[in-house]
């Protein structure tokens, strides 16, 4: 590999990975309050309201998120909804994660034994702090392995903001692999990819082991 | 003290409980003494409030009750001390120092401080069960009701618990429900037999 040509085009594909980090952190940060929120609602017994939040899961589970994507960039605007790129990459990613981290944190409050609740309520804990104190926690533990999953996979996802013409690190890449016929480029990219996976592997351990005593 | 009135329950066209009357007196340890499928857990459940009767009333300061049961229930994500801090701290609002004083204090005649910063899972069954009494015991409640509390427990460990249960009498109502005749006969002051969904006094 020759590394003078790697470190000319580097700053180019790190300008992509900006945006590729931004789509990201906007995304981690936004969803998993949101499926945390809609999830626990969704575990509570409140029949109307959930099958509004069944529909909404169904939706962004149930479609490619590159159509999401078109959609938000082209179809909202049909309505007289009109925003920048970016913010529409990260409100579809955010909509279409947080669909994925309701489900994983539904499941999770619901694997959790009656037993947990009728023995804090027999202690003295009312409903509320009964979720909050025991219940949430708990369903958080059990949902890390799968939450880290999704996050890993969100950071490949990323890529698919080039079909709304974001320059992120992969589109950038491809620019540069076009304009000078080398695959080096690639490879870069893939390093990249692996690392940031890396970090993510390696906080979720970081996490989990705080976390520990259980399971 | 405890008084169940009249209680009847059904399920479908099965009668689990019929009519049932009882008193639990205070400074006493009592016994519901059944096979199982003969409704006492049901009985024992409507006592805690956690089901409700079909007919009949239970008078009970709940307030003043908690529970121990039968799986014990220790919160997993916690460990020994904060199983005993956290309900302390979140219910009664007791400041760290004062929760930390009382739960060393039960930890300590339950002989389980060893297992203080232990975590859940590396409790053998006898061991959860003293964490679960000393949760209950840490909410200073006036009425304890243990549910099977010898199912998971050896001679030696239902020897302890015995000891445990004529040591708590002395300030608090027990009130027990198990299978187990020969931990009854060692540990009750009154027993009632439950049959069929009816209470025969042993």
């Amino acid at each position: 590999m020759d590394f003078q040509y790697v470190l000319e085009i580097l700053p180019y594909i790190l300008e992509g990975l900006k945006t590729t980090l931004q789509v990201f952190g906007f995304t981690l940060i936004l969803s998993i309050p949101l499926g945390v929120l809609i999830g626990s609602v969704q575990s509570i017994k409140m029949p109307i309201i959930n099958q509004g939040l069944s529909a909404y899961t169904w939706l962004f589970r149930g479609t490619p998120l590159l159509l999401q994507l078109y959609f938000g960039m082209y179809g909202l605007p049909a309505f007289g909804f009109t925003f920048n790129r970016i913010t529409v990459a990260i409100l579809i990613f955010t909509l279409n994660y947080g669909a994925y981290f309701t489900e994983i944190i539904r499941g999770s409050i619901l694997s959790i034994s009656k037993g947990q609740t009728e023995v804090s309520r027999s202690l003295g804990f009312s409903k509320t702090q009964t979720f909050f104190y025991i219940i949430i926690p708990q369903a958080l533990k059990r949902s890390l392995q799968s939450i880290t999953n999704e996050i890993i996979t969100l950071v490949k996802d990323t890529s698919l903001i080039a079909a709304i013409a974001l320059n992120d690190l992969l589109r950038n890449a491809k620019e540069v692999v076009s304009r000078d016929f080398r695959v080096e480029a690639f490879f870069v990219v893939g390093a990249i990819y692996l690392i940031l996976t890396l970090f993510i592997v390696n906080g979720a351990k970081k996490v989990e082991n705080k976390y520990a005593f259980y399971r | 003290m405890i008084l169940v009135e009249n209680i009847s329950k059904a399920y479908g066209d099965k009668l689990i409980l019929n009519s049932i009357n009882l008193q639990f007196k205070q400074n006493n340890i009592t016994v519901l003494l059944g096979k199982s499928g003969e409704g006492k857990t049901t009985l024992f459940r409507i006592i805690a409030g956690i089901e409700d009767q079909d007919e009949g009333k239970v008078i009970i300061d709940s307030t003043k009750t908690t529970m121990v049961f039968q799986d014990n229930q220790l919160y997993p994500h916690l460990n020994v001390f904060n199983n005993l801090m956290t309900p302390q701290r979140v219910i009664l609002k007791r400041t760290k120092k004062e929760a930390t004083i009382i739960s060393d204090d039960i930890l300590k005649r339950l002989n389980i401080e060893y297992l203080k910063y232990n975590t859940v899972e590396s409790l053998s069954g006898g061991e959860a069960q003293r964490v679960a009494i000393a949760r209950a015991l840490a909410m200073d409640k006036d009425i304890i009701l243990f549910d099977e509390p010898t199912s998971a427990l050896d001679r030696e460990n239902i020897n302890i618990l015995i000891g445990l249960l004529k040591d708590l009498k002395k300030d608090k109502t027990v009130l027990i429900i198990t299978h187990d005749e020969e931990f009854s006969i060692g540990v009750a002051d009154t027993i009632y037999r439950i049959e069929n969904g009816e209470i025969k006094k042993a």
